[in-house]
């Protein structure tokens, strides 16, 4: 009977995870399929923050701590 | 004996997915020995992967220590004044001073350049904090903040230099950072960044042209632009953490090496007086103990 129990228990589980997969599988593909063919603009804010990423400040400086 | 079984099972299956993290902190502890570095001096280390990058860093660790002595030299002789003994003040200032000599001679085109910043500048770190902590048990708070108040805008025609030299270097990176944007986006008119150059224009000023003339790109031309950026900030971002990781190996050994060239350069130096000499050499023997002690128990 316990074994009866187990086995049915087990057997709800890997179709409740085999359910979800197909789910999210489904949903991936989608979402592939959406962004095939359409190249991601970026607008020109966002290619100079790249850039800005290794700008320095004139002022830039280094902190070595106080002496007081 | 199926109960039996079973337990020896589970118990199993949790050993071997707990064996992981276990093995994991080993690693994480073998690790540990060597320095951990701030995450300041990591994001300070990033320009270094470009021309000019190393030379900033250098110039601008000496620029901070060269005031810190300034700074020294004031309050010392304002405390000899008022009779405090400032023997260990003088000493640190005069440990400053051969570290300031150490990074002046510093080779910015070094491959090393990464692991030599980040040694010296813990290394002015620590001598700073010394004297913050030795004048602390000198004096109290309120001659504390009339030092401080005192020193605020000290500095020195030499360290004025250093400062129009950094920004000059400054440019000379900026301007070869956004020359390599317009070699990505093809554009051969360098006009602009001459006139950043000669201080005609502003950085911010440069950046607003900039940006106009990347708007008039089509939309496959700007995503190939940002590409290629990403691409290559991802190269020098992973390039600039294998020199941190460079930088954190034999960190305790190469400061031992510096502490024992310096314990015999201040030996029978005319620039150093023969009492305070004395002292620079006591406190690197100390450190040097602490030093070995550590690595014992690091071991």
């Amino acid at each position: 009977m316990n074994k009866k129990i187990v086995t049915i228990a087990i057997a709800l589980i890997i179709l409740a995870c085999s359910i979800v997969l197909i789910i999210k599988f489904r949903e991936y593909s989608h979402e592939e399929k959406e962004g095939q063919g359409t190249e991601e603009d970026h607008p020109a804010d966002e290619i100079i923050s790249e850039i800005d990423k290794n700008l320095l400040d004139e002022d830039d400086d280094i902190e070595i701590g106080e002496m007081v | 004996m199926k109960k039996a079984i079973c337990v020896g099972i589970v118990f199993a299956l949790v050993m071997i997915s707990v064996m992981p993290l276990v093995i994991g902190d080993e690693n994480v502890e073998e690790e540990q020995t060597d320095v951990e570095i701030d995450e300041e001096t990591q994001n300070e280390t990033r320009v270094i992967e470009y021309p000019y990058g190393a030379e900033i860093r250098l110039l601008q660790l000496q620029k901070n220590i060269l005031k810190s002595i300034i700074k020294g030299e004031m309050i010392i002789s304002v405390l000899k004044r008022i009779d405090v003994n400032t023997t260990e003040l003088e000493t640190i200032v005069a440990e400053l001073k051969i570290l300031l000599d150490e990074v002046r001679s510093a080779d910015p085109s070094s491959p090393n350049a990464t692991q030599e910043f980040v040694d010296l500048k813990y290394d002015a770190i620590e001598l700073v904090k010394e004297f913050r902590d030795t004048l602390k048990e000198l004096v109290n708070d309120e001659i504390m903040n009339q030092l401080r108040e005192m020193i605020r805008e000290a500095t020195c025609e030499e360290a004025q230099n250093l400062t129009i030299r950094i920004r000059n270097r400054i440019r000379l990176y900026n301007r070869n950072q956004l020359h390599r944007l317009y070699q990505i986006i093809g554009e051969t008119n360098t006009s602009l960044l001459d006139e950043y150059m000669n201080g005609n224009i502003t950085r911010e000023e440069l950046i607003n042209q900039i940006s106009k003339i990347i708007n008039q790109f089509t939309k496959e031309k700007r995503s190939q632009i940002f590409t290629e950026l990403k691409e290559s900030n991802l190269k020098a971002e992973i390039h600039s953490r294998i020199r941190i990781e460079e930088a954190k190996k034999g960190f305790h050994e190469r400061r031992q090496t510096r502490l024992n060239n310096r314990f015999h350069a201040v030996q029978g130096s005319e620039e150093i007086d023969p009492f305070i000499q004395n002292q620079i050499q006591n406190r690197i023997r100390n450190r040097l103990e602490n030093e070995n002690k550590g690595k014992g128990g690091r071991q």
